[in-house]
């Protein structure tokens, strides 16, 4: 059960910065884990929760943009804020632009920060969600036989059984037992919700990282 | 000197988010539903020790500026100078088991600066380079001063080490104040060393050398030139 509690990762150079966060997360009942360097988060298994990452943007080594992209790169979407003493807003414009959530200056305005680590929680919790179910779905369709997969696409289409018969010259009553067995294989309500999943599957056909980032 | 600025507001900064974050997760400590008094005092503690670190950080550039303030200019003999600051790291040179080569025209002509400023630059390029050999495992730490003059007109001073060399990142950032790549100290040493040097007229700028460590110079005017 503690697994799926949020977490909040920070990674800062500054001890006393990372003391002072972790107090504030923890009077607030948030779990938070700090790093001094970039090369330290990379190297600690996450576990599979909500999380945000809390990232200094001028660190020893790794710098906090290069972490970013090395997290883009690994297909890790955890949602990052920003958070500098510099007033760098080239950088920020930078980070922002390859995906950041948040970019605060230090010294943070508690309500400022609270917040924005609550909506990073939030999406994440999301996006967590939706490749779950994604997974499922994939997992579902990877049990169907070729003929059904077929099946299954022309009724995306919106094609009718018979104009689905004719197509793959199979008779309609062949196609109408195809059509339950999908239904039943997909877990697939009505045909609608039958062609919503058909949607979101070729969506992850298209955008094809969604499922293959690492989630721990 | 508006790299200075950035910086120190950089090193305030630090602490003043360490001091925020504590004063408030303190304060959440305090409320009747979530109240910690254990970590009310250590909340207050972490702050009491960071605004001890915010005026040290003040302190020591106070300290830092108000010595550099008074710079006296005449003609001087370089190799004294240089014989002088050697003379001041004799020890630390012994202790990190380098060999030192100097390589200096026997017509060196006295350049124009402020002594002291400049064996205070000499120093500080030579324990960096000492310091960046040290932890060398493997291949002899060779220390090299060599000083070139030019048609008369200016000298350049050479430091080489015989250490990893600057990456690219350190030398992009090594004239920022307070950028280090050590563990110790304030990371104001080449930033300083350059302030003194263009106080004195002259420039100084690092080279990388991939295969045979780092090599900072400076350029002084020879006397009698500098009015020219």
């Amino acid at each position: 059960m503690n697994e799926k509690k949020p977490i909040v990762f920070v990674v800062d150079d500054d001890a006393s910065v990372r003391g002072g966060l972790s107090n504030l997360f923890r009077s607030v009942g948030l779990r938070s884990r700090c790093f001094a360097t970039a090369q330290k988060f990379i190297r600690h298994p996450r576990p599979d929760c909500p999380s945000c990452l809390l990232l200094d943007l001028r660190l020893p080594g790794l710098s906090g943009l290069e972490l970013q992209r090395e997290l883009a790169v690994a297909g890790e979407k955890v949602p990052i804020i920003f958070i500098s003493a510099y007033g760098d807003v080239r950088l920020a414009v930078d980070a922002i632009k390859a995906g950041a959530e948040e970019f605060l200056t230090k010294p943070l305005q508690e309500q400022q920060l609270l917040e924005a680590v609550d909506r990073a929680l939030q999406r994440d919790k999301h996006a967590r969600l939706e490749r779950a179910q994604l997974l499922v779905l994939r997992e579902r369709w990877n049990r169907l036989t070729p003929r059904e997969r077929a099946v299954m696409s022309e009724l995306a289409a919106g094609r009718s059984n018979k104009e689905i018969a004719a197509h793959l010259g199979r008779s309609e009553f062949t196609i109408k037992a195809h059509r339950s067995h999908i239904m039943e294989k997909m877990g697939a309500s009505s045909l609608t919700h039958l062609v919503r999943m058909a949607d979101r599957l070729a969506g992850y056909e298209q955008h094809g990282s969604a499922l293959s980032g690492r989630d721990g | 000197m508006s790299a200075l600025v950035t910086a120190i507001a950089h090193e305030v900064r630090q602490p003043l988010a360490a001091v925020t974050a504590n004063a408030h997760a303190g304060l959440r400590w305090l409320r009747a539903d979530n109240r910690r008094i254990d970590r009310v005092r250590w909340s207050l503690s972490c702050i009491l020790r960071d605004a001890a670190r915010t005026a040290e950080i003040i302190s020591r550039i106070r300290a830092l500026t108000e010595q550099r303030t008074a710079s006296e200019h005449g003609t001087v003999d370089l190799r004294a100078v240089i014989r002088d600051a050697i003379g001041l790291v004799q020890h630390e040179i012994r202790k990190c088991g380098a060999t030192l080569r100097f390589k200096i025209p026997q017509d060196l002509p006295p350049v124009t600066g402020d002594r002291l400023h400049l064996q205070q630059v000499v120093q500080n390029l030579t324990m960096n380079a000492l310091e960046a050999m040290a932890d060398r495992r493997r291949g002899r730490r060779r220390l090299f001063i060599t000083v070139s003059c030019n048609a008369g007109s200016s000298v350049v001073v050479t430091v080489r080490d015989s250490g990893p060399g600057f990456s690219a990142e350190a030398a992009r950032r090594a004239f920022e104040p307070f950028y280090t790549t050590k563990t110790h100290g304030m990371g104001v040493g080449l930033w300083l060393s350059r302030l003194l040097v263009e106080k004195q007229g002259g420039r100084l700028w690092l080279t990388r050398h991939p295969k045979s460590g780092a090599a900072v110079h400076f350029s002084l005017l020879c006397a009698g030139r500098a009015d020219q």
